[in-house]
C-alpha cells in the first residue's frame, strides 16, 4: 500500500489546487470545484494514512501515547487561558493612579455612556503637536470603551483636511463635533471647542435626546410675528431656526401661568404694549430656572420692561440712534439705520466681521454696577457719529441735530447679561440665566434680515442663548502644573549623567571583570 | 533550593562572560539617550508654555516625560530581551550539555525557574539602572508617584512574558541566532497584530486587539493598572513557561 502514498499525495494536491482555482476562476461549475477539492481532500487523507508506517505499530508506540498526551495538556491549558482571558476581558476591574484620577470617568459619564441607545460619531480636530491632543485623546478612547460600541471617535488635523473642518463650521483647534442620528435617518450635530469630560458629556446628552427643543416667540402685545412672511414679518428667521433643529412655537403667556419646560429660548420680538403683570412674573420665574431670554425693544416701545430689565443690570434708553457715519451712507443707510461694525469681545460676537444694521433703533443701559450674581457686558456699539436723539418733535419733523445734552457715540446697542439661576435643581447647580438686549426689532424681519451681517448675528445670538451648560455638573480634574526649567549647569548633568556616565561605568565594569578573569 | 543553584551557574555566566555588561551599557546608551530627548523636548515645551499661558495647564511630566519614556523602554526591551534569553537552552543544546543537566537528579521545572529567575534577574538589573531617570526627574520637578508605580509594574510584567517567550523558543532550537531571531519576530507579531484590528472587523478586531503586547501596556503606562492588562502578561508567562516544560519533557521521550 505504501507504494500508492506518493502518488495519492501527488493527484491529492493537484485535485485541491485545480479546485481552489477553479472556484475562484469558474465559479459558476458548481459541480466540477466541488467534486475536485473533495477527491482531492480524500487522496490526500489515503497518502497520509498510507505512508504512516504501520498504524497499528504507530498508535501503539510510547512516543506516540506521550506525544498525545503532551498534546491534550497543551490544548487544555490553552483553553483555560483563553476562557481567563475572555472572562478578564469582559469583567475587569481598574485602579487609577494618578494623583487626581485624570484617566477615570466621572459616575455621572458613564451612565450617559450606557444609556446611550444611538451610534454618536465623535470628530476632534487638533493640530498633531498641539499640547491638549493626547489629553482629548486619552478621554474619547475612555469614552469609546465605556460605550459598548455606541461611540466612535476620530482624530482629524484641521490643516490637512480643511474640507472636512470647513463643513463642520470648525474655526478653532481643539473643537470636537459630536454627531448622532436620531429618529428617521437625520443627524444632529453638537459642538464644542474644550474636550474637556464636563463638556462631553453634557454635549453627549444633547446630540442624542429625543425631541426638538423649543424657541418661543412671544405674542400678544403687537410684536413681529414668525409666521408673518410680510416685510415685517419673522418667516426668513424663522426658517433658519427650523434649520437648526429647533421648533418655533408661539407663546401666549396672557393664558399661562409660567413658562412651558421645553422652552430653549424665549424671544421678545420688539412689544409695542406693555406686557401684563403675570406675564412679566412668569418671565422673570423663568429666568429665575436658568432661563434664556431675547428681548428686542423698539424705540419708545413697551416701557414697562423697564423694571425686569432693571433686575439684571440692563435698561433701554427713550432716544432714538442717529447714525450720520459715512460708511453707512455709502452703504445706502439713512442716518436713522445707524450701522455697527464695533463688536465687544463675546462668543456671539467672536471672529465676526460683518457690519450690523438696526433701523430705528434705542440705546441700551448696562447699569455700572450690577446686582449681585449678575454680570453685564456691553456687545455692541455704534460709530463715533452717531447720537441718542430724545427729542420726540425733532424726530417727527425729521430735522434732527446733536443738542449737548444729548449723549454722543459710540452708544451701545446690545448687551447681556448672565445671571446665577436660583431655582434650579442640585444636579444643574451653578447654570446661568442668559439674557441679551438688543435696542431694536426691525434688524431681524424679512425687509432687513438678509442684509450684511444682520441675520449672522441674529443666529450667533440665539445659539449662544440656547446653550445648555451643567445638564450634569461633573467637578474638573484639579491638575498640577509640572513645566521644567532648567539652569545651563542642570541641563549639563541631564545629558552627561544619562547618556554618558551610567552607560560608561557599565562598560568599565565589564572590561575590568574580562581583564580580571584573564589575568587569573 | 535546586533551582537555586541553577540560578547561580547561569547568573556567574552572564556575569563571568562580558555578556550582562554588554547588554547593561548598550541599554542604558540607549534608554538614556531617549529620555534625554524626551526631556529635552519637554523643557522647550515649558518654555513655549510659559509664555501662552491657554498652553500651560497641560503641563504635566508625568505625561511628557515619564509616559513616553516608559514606552520607549519597552521597545527597547523589545529588542533586547531576545539576545538575553536566546542562550538559555540552545546553547545547552548544542553543546550537548543538556543531556547531562536533565540527567541530574534536577526536576525540569527546577532546571527551568532556575534559568528563568537568572534571566529575570538580568532584566530586574536592567530596570533598577534606569530609575536613575525619575530619580533625575524628581530632581528638576515634582514627580508624581501613581503612574511611576505603575509603570515599572507594567514594565516588569511585559519583561517576564518577553522573556518567558523567549525561554520558549530557546528550547525549541539549539541555533542561539535562529533563537534570537524567532524571540524577535514572534513579540514583534504580537506588538502590531492590533493594526489589522480596523479590517478585521469589530468581534476579531476586537480579538486582535487584545491579543496585542502594546494595547495591554498603554495602561500602565499612564498610571492605570487594568486586571485585564495584569492578567494578559500572566498568562503569556504561564503559558509560555508551560509550554517549554513539555518541549524539556519531549526530549526524554522523543529519543
Amino acid at each position: 500500500m505504501r507504494r500508492f502514498a506518493t502518488p495519492a499525495l501527488l493527484l491529492g494536491l493537484a485535485g485541491v489546487a485545480a479546485g481552489g482555482v477553479l472556484r475562484v476562476y469558474r465559479p459558476s461549475w458548481a459541480t466540477v470545484w466541488p467534486t475536485l477539492l473533495i477527491v482531492g481532500g480524500l487522496l490526500l487523507l489515503f497518502a497520509l494514512y498510507a505512508s504512516f508506517p504501520s498504524s497499528r505499530d504507530f498508535w501503539g508506540r510510547r512516543t506516540t501515547r506521550y506525544g498525545l498526551n503532551a498534546l491534550v495538556m497543551v490544548v487544555l491549558i490553552l483553553g483555560i487561558i483563553a476562557l481567563v482571558e475572555a472572562v478578564s476581558y469582559r469583567h475587569n476591574w481598574r485602579v487609577d493612579l494618578t494623583e487626581n484620577r485624570r484617566h477615570s470617568l466621572a459616575p455621572q459619564t458613564v451612565r450617559v455612556l450606557q444609556e446611550l441607545q444611538t451610534p454618536v460619531k465623535a470628530t476632534a480636530f487638533f493640530r498633531p503637536d498641539q499640547p491638549g491632543k493626547r489629553t482629548a485623546e486619552d478621554l474619547l478612547k475612555q469614552y469609546a470603551a465605556r460605550s459598548e460600541g455606541k461611540f466612535a471617535w476620530e482624530v482629524v488635523d484641521a490643516d490637512r483636511d480643511p474640507l472636512r473642518a470647513k463643513r463642520y463650521g470648525v474655526e478653532t483647534y481643539g473643537t470636537v463635533v459630536l454627531e448622532a442620528t436620531i429618529k428617521d435617518g437625520q443627524v444632529k450635530e453638537e459642538k464644542i471647542t474644550d474636550a474637556e469630560e464636563e463638556k462631553l458629556t453634557n454635549a453627549l446628552i444633547r446630540v442624542t435626546r429625543e425631541g426638538k427643543r423649543v424657541i418661543y416667540f412671544l405674542k400678544g402685545h403687537g410684536e413681529k410675528d414668525p409666521a408673518s412672511n410680510e416685510k415685517t414679518g419673522l418667516s426668513e428667521i424663522k426658517a433658519a431656526i427650523e434649520k437648526l433643529n429647533y421648533e418655533v412655537k408661539d407663546l401666549l403667556s396672557a393664558r399661562e401661568s409660567k413658562i412651558p419646560d421645553d422652552a430653549a429660548i424665549v424671544v421678545v420680538a420688539g412689544p409695542q404694549k406693555d406686557l401684563l403683570p403675570n406675564e412679566l412674573d412668569a418671565l422673570q420665574g423663568y429666568i429665575g430656572r436658568a432661563g434664556k431670554v431675547l428681548f428686542m425693544i423698539d424705540p419708545f416701545q413697551a416701557p414697562g420692561l423697564g423694571p425686569l430689565l432693571d433686575r439684571y443690570g440692563l435698561g433701554v434708553g427713550n432716544d432714538v440712534i442717529i447714525d450720520v457715519n459715512p460708511q453707512g451712507r455709502m452703504l445706502g443707510a439713512g442716518p436713522e439705520i445707524p450701522v455697527v461694525g464695533d463688536y465687544q469681545a463675546h462668543p456671539i460676537t467672536q471672529g465676526f466681521r460683518y457690519a450690523t444694521f438696526f433701523p430705528v433703533a434705542r440705546t441700551v443701559v448696562v447699569k455700572e454696577k450690577p446686582p449681585e450674581g449678575v454680570t453685564t457686558q456691553a456687545l455692541a456699539r455704534t460709530s463715533g457719529e452717531s447720537w441718542a436723539e430724545t427729542n420726540e418733535q425733532e424726530i417727527k419733523s425729521g430735522q434732527v441735530k446733536p443738542d449737548p445734552d444729548e449723549a454722543r457715540g459710540p452708544l451701545t446697542i446690545a448687551a447681556v447679561a448672565t445671571a446665577e439661576a436660583k431655582d434650579v435643581p442640585q444636579e444643574r447647580k451653578g447654570a446661568k440665566a442668559r439674557i441679551v438686549l438688543i435696542g431694536d426689532s426691525d434688524f431681524s424681519t424679512n425687509a432687513f434680515v438678509n442684509l450684511s451681517g444682520n441675520r449672522d448675528f441674529f443666529l450667533n445670538t440665539l445659539s449662544w442663548l440656547a446653550e445648555e451648560e451643567n445638564l450634569i455638573a461633573i467637578r474638573p480634574k484639579e491638575r498640577r502644573n509640572t513645566p521644567v526649567f532648567l539652569t545651563a549647569a542642570q541641563g549639563q548633568v541631564l545629558f552627561w549623567v544619562p547618556v554618558v556616565l551610567v552607560p560608561l561605568a557599565m562598560a568599565v565594569a565589564g572590561v575590568y571583570s574580562v581583564v580580571r578573569k584573564r589575568n587569573r | 533550593m535546586r533551582a537555586w543553584a541553577v540560578f547561580k551557574k547561569e547568573m556567574r555566566l552572564y556575569f563571568s562572560s562580558p555578556i550582562a555588561y554588554v547588554v547593561f551599557a548598550i541599554f542604558t546608551l540607549v534608554a538614556g539617550w531617549f529620555f534625554y530627548n524626551v526631556f529635552a523636548f519637554y523643557t522647550l515645551i515649558s518654555m513655549q508654555a510659559a509664555m501662552n499661558p491657554t498652553m500651560a495647564r497641560d503641563m504635566s511630566v508625568t505625561e511628557g516625560v515619564l509616559r513616553p519614556l516608559f514606552q520607549n523602554i519597552s521597545v527597547i526591551m523589545l529588542l533586547m530581551m531576545p539576545i538575553l534569553t536566546m542562550r538559555l537552552f540552545a546553547e545547552e543544546k548544542k553543546s550537548g550539555t543538556i543531556e547531562l543537566l536533565l540527567t541530574y537528579p534536577v526536576r525540569d521545572g527546577e532546571i527551568l525557574f532556575g534559568k528563568y529567575l537568572a534571566a529575570l534577574g538580568i532584566f530586574l538589573g536592567m530596570l533598577t539602572l534606569t530609575l536613575v531617570y525619575p530619580a533625575l526627574v524628581a530632581w528638576a520637578t515634582q514627580l508624581e508617584w501613581g503612574p511611576l508605580l505603575t509603570g515599572y509594574l507594567g514594565l516588569l510584567l511585559q519583561g517576564a512574558a518577553f522573556i518567558a517567550v523567549g525561554i520558549l523558543i530557546s528550547s525549541l532550537t539549539e541555533n542561539q541566532i535562529v533563537a534570537a531571531v524567532s524571540t524577535f519576530g514572534t513579540l514583534l507579531i504580537f506588538w502590531v497584530i492590533s493594526w489589522a484590528s480596523e479590517s478585521a472587523g469589530s468581534t476579531w478586531g476586537r480579538v486582535l486587539s487584545h491579543l496585542s503586547i502594546t494595547e495591554h501596556f498603554e495602561s500602565f503606562a499612564k498610571g492605570v493598572i487594568d486586571t485585564k492588562d495584569l492578567i494578559y502578561y500572566v498568562n503569556l508567562t504561564i503559558l509560555s513557561l508551560f509550554l517549554t516544560l513539555r518541549s524539556l519533557e519531549s526530549k526524554r521521550w522523543r529519543s
